[in-house]
């Protein structure tokens, strides 16, 4: 729920202290922040603008309009649902389908990745809801901070500048808590008598029967993409997050109401990043593969309580597969009555002065960027970039591309590279294999068909400025 | 109030007493909580083996040992904060082979390996190898060298990095057979893993944790061992040495302190720790994590450091990623 302290954060924290209950009731407790902080990274998303973890950086997006709007109530409302359903329907799949999936994701070599990459990039373009070359700008930003440290295949130091900690590049918290959470308070302290606008009038706390005609099919597929981008390994909850909220608005009939507060843009997203928590166990359970950083921190606690994770975990230790299971049933539920009733108190929270609220979020900016590696370099740089943040707000540029650019450009940069040591350096490789070619290209074709209209519609308009 | 005032004077004058009789303050040692810097992230090897030892040690000093993490930099950060910190015996940490013997070539770091450390033990030590998948019709290291001579650049393999034991491995075999294969990074173990069970490299470099399990299940399998010795899980497979190449690669786990660390400090950190290998809880986990328990002194892990910092300084040249090669 912190901001910053998101699942690695709080469960590095709690991980010494699992050693004293049982490998499942440890697996369960670690699980369970998990999904609880994926869940409450959207709160401070949508009521103050500051992502609680990576994958809340698009529930920004629309979340936080809806609240200036004074739907902040409909919002979380949607985002509890929306996860619960995902949620729901990840277990479902995790249980039905875990095992044959699980060596599908084994398919996925360098090629795959790459024209998911590819894919993914394209998606920048329905993340701009100002303009087009800003947001390109900004992904080339983004994929020069990505590419900062060193270089996995040649070994050289990119951008370092003979700063040590630099070696392992820019941490992802320090730059989403920076470009979000300090430029917000930077931004809110300067426009402080503004902010009467978010006292309106508190329109219902739950989403009404509009709300959920709109979110229903942002949520199912959302729930379908998250949950296979999950069981991916590197990222597949913020990856689908960003990928629903380009589909949202490809499919959506008012596009260009994202950005402005639609509920689209966060029932879908919210879905798939809690239907990917449900994807991403299933390759650390039956293969013993860590999907991602908490996964990883996950077979770390099965280490320590002499578990094995790999082909034979499920086979040996059936008790801790249906435990995750189980938990994860009962957790969801909890999660959806916990939030509820909360939503109106949560909701409160944007009536207490901003002059009470704006050192809070700071000091919880701070301790998490401090959290990750216990690193005092981090946190210089989430100040440095609270302030390129704020410049940037100031400016109109926006920091989603960044950040998408900065998390897809070193995954697409590696996988580039592999496929071609694989392929000998021929990029036939992209094609002769199938998931790739159909990968890439699905790719092509998003990058052609939007090409269409916004030559069509978008320049007359421009004239007429 | 007077009384509290009577008090503290007493208790200055038991603590000057104490002091004077005691000559130097390390006859107490130690009065406060000890910091422990792991230089790798909560939850892996290196940092669950170092708690282990903690857990045990903070019993034997009566003081808690605090394991800190201080990640980063393939270990470096963490190093370099123990070499950086009071040489009071307050701060000991993890000194790993690899930040000693190979980075310090690759990157201007604040530390000397070979003047700035006093070494509490080495007492891990890590292994490699070649797996191919289960599957494969590459049944010995033998019929790898074979194919790889027959169709040259055919094979690829994964590791987790350039300037790791894993991938010196594979180029160490390569120069003795005079075979060329090529080498794919991944960013960690269990995406290299992937990769080999995917079909998408022919060879997995990594270390037992990571393939023992799918070797067992039968995914998986060890062509070789890389080190001096045979890898215990899977006793029948030879080492390359064994095989006839002449060659091993090796890393450790391994304690140590600042330099200048009083020497009777020293000795009691070492006497302790090395009681706390024998520790059931530790090798649990050292069992856990399929890293061999191998004791060796503080001497003998500093010649260790000495010589593999000269064989690291060789390799890492040749693949021209020594710090002197880079461009400005």
């Amino acid at each position: 729920m912190l901001p910053g302290i998101g699942p690695v954060g709080a469960m590095s924290l709690l991980l010494p202290t699992t050693l004293h209950v049982s490998p499942v009731g440890a697996i369960i407790m670690l699980a369970g922040i998990y999904y609880g902080a994926m869940y409450g990274g959207s709160t401070t998303s949508i009521l103050v603008n500051i992502p609680g973890e990576a994958a809340s950086v698009v529930t920004c997006l629309d979340g936080y309009q809806m609240a200036r709007q004074g739907r902040a109530g409909p919002a979380l409302g949607i985002a509890a649902f929306g996860s619960f359903i995902a949620g729901t329907a990840s277990i479902v799949g995790l249980m039905l389908v875990a095992p044959p999936l699980a060596e599908a994701a084994l398919k996925f070599g360098p090629p795959e990745y790459f024209a998911l990459m590819v894919l993914g990039m394209t998606i920048l373009i329905y993340l701009a809801s100002g303009s087009i070359p800003k947001a390109l700008m900004m992904a080339v930003v983004g994929i020069i901070l990505g590419s900062v440290g060193i270089d996995a295949t040649s070994g050289a130091q990119r951008f370092t500048f003979g700063i040590l900690e630099l070696n392992d590049g820019i941490g992802l918290v320090p730059l989403v808590m920076g470009l979000f959470g300090i430029s917000e308070v930077l931004l809110n302290v300067e426009q402080s008598l503004r902010r009467e606008i978010f006292k309106t009038r508190l329109k219902g706390l739950l989403p009404s029967r509009q709300d959920w005609r709109e979110s229903a099919k942002p949520i199912a597929r959302g729930s379908i993409l998250g949950f296979f981008l999950g069981i991916l390994p590197g990222g597949g909850a913020l990856i689908s997050s960003f990928v629903s909220y380009g589909i949202e608005k490809r499919f959506s009939k008012h596009p260009e109401k994202f950005g402005q507060g639609a509920i689209e843009g966060v029932a879908g997203p919210e879905s798939a990043n809690n239907s990917a928590t449900g994807g991403a166990f299933i390759p650390l359970l039956t293969l013993g593969i860590p999907a991602n950083v908490v996964m990883a921190m996950l077979l770390g606690a099965l280490l320590i309580h002499g578990l094995q994770p790999g082909p034979m975990l499920m086979k040996n230790h059936p008790d801790l597969f249906w435990g995750v299971v189980t938990s994860m049933y009962v957790g969801n539920g909890l999660l959806l009555i916990l939030n509820l009733p909360l939503i109106g108190i949560w909701v409160q929270v944007l009536r207490v002065p901003y002059r009470t609220l704006f050192p809070l979020i700071l000091l919880f900016c701070l301790i998490g960027a401090y959290a990750v590696n216990y690193s005092k370099t981090d946190v210089l740089f989430m100040i440095a970039f609270g302030v390129v943040g704020y410049l940037m707000k100031k400016f109109q540029y926006e920091g989603a591309p960044l950040v998408l650019a900065y998390v897809l450009g070193p995954m697409l940069e590696n996988a580039l590279r592999q496929s071609l040591i694989m392929s000998n350096g021929s990029f036939g490789i992209f094609f002769t294999r199938p998931i790739s070619a159909i990968g890439m290209v699905v790719a092509i074709f998003l990058v052609i068909s939007p090409i269409m209209p916004w030559v069509g519609k978008k320049r007359p308009a421009s004239r007429e400025e | 109030m007077e009384g509290k005032r009577h008090f503290l004077w007493g208790a200055a004058m038991a603590a000057l007493v104490v002091g004077l009789v005691a000559g130097v303050s390390w006859a107490v040692y130690p009065d406060r909580p000890i910091t422990m810097i792991a230089n790798y992230t909560p939850g892996g090897s290196a940092d669950l083996s170092a708690r282990a030892l903690a857990k045990y040690a903070e019993k034997q000093l009566g003081q808690p040992v605090a394991v800190v993490n201080k990640p980063g930099a393939a270990g470096s950060l963490g190093v370099g904060a123990i070499a950086a910190a009071k040489p009071d015996g307050y701060t000991i940490g993890l000194t790993t082979y690899g930040p000693l013997t190979m980075a310090p070539h690759m990157y201007d770091l604040p530390y000397n390996p070979l003047t700035d450390f006093e070494y509490i033990m080495g007492y891990g030590k890590y292994m490699y190898g070649p797996c191919v998948r289960g599957d494969s019709p590459l049944k010995t290291l033998k019929d790898l060298v074979d194919f790889a001579k027959a169709n040259p650049g055919k094979i690829k393999y994964s590791h987790p990095g350039l300037a790791t034991p894993n991938n010196f491995g594979m180029i160490y075999l390569a120069r003795a057979t005079g075979v060329k294969w090529e080498g794919i990074t991944f960013k960690g173990a269990p995406e290299a893993v992937a990769a080999c069970l995917g079909g998408h490299v022919d060879i997995v470099s990594q270390n037992p944790l990571d393939v023992v399990p799918y070797i067992k299940a039968g995914r998986l399998r060890l062509l070789a061992s890389f080190c001096d010795t045979r890898w215990e899980w899977v006793p029948e497979v030879l080492t390359a040495r064994e095989l006839g190449y002449n060659f091993d690669v090796v890393s450790w786990l391994a304690l140590g302190a600042p330099k200048g660390t009083p020497k009777p400090i020293m000795e009691k950190l070492r006497a302790i720790f090395k009681a706390a290998m024998s520790n059931a809880e530790f090798l649990e986990v050292m069992k856990n994590m399929y890293i061999p328990v191998v004791y060796r002194t503080g001497d003998e892990y500093k010649k260790f450091v000495e010589e593999g910092y000269k064989q690291n300084e060789k390799m890492v040249l040749e693949l021209g990623l020594h710090k002197s090669q880079k461009a400005k």
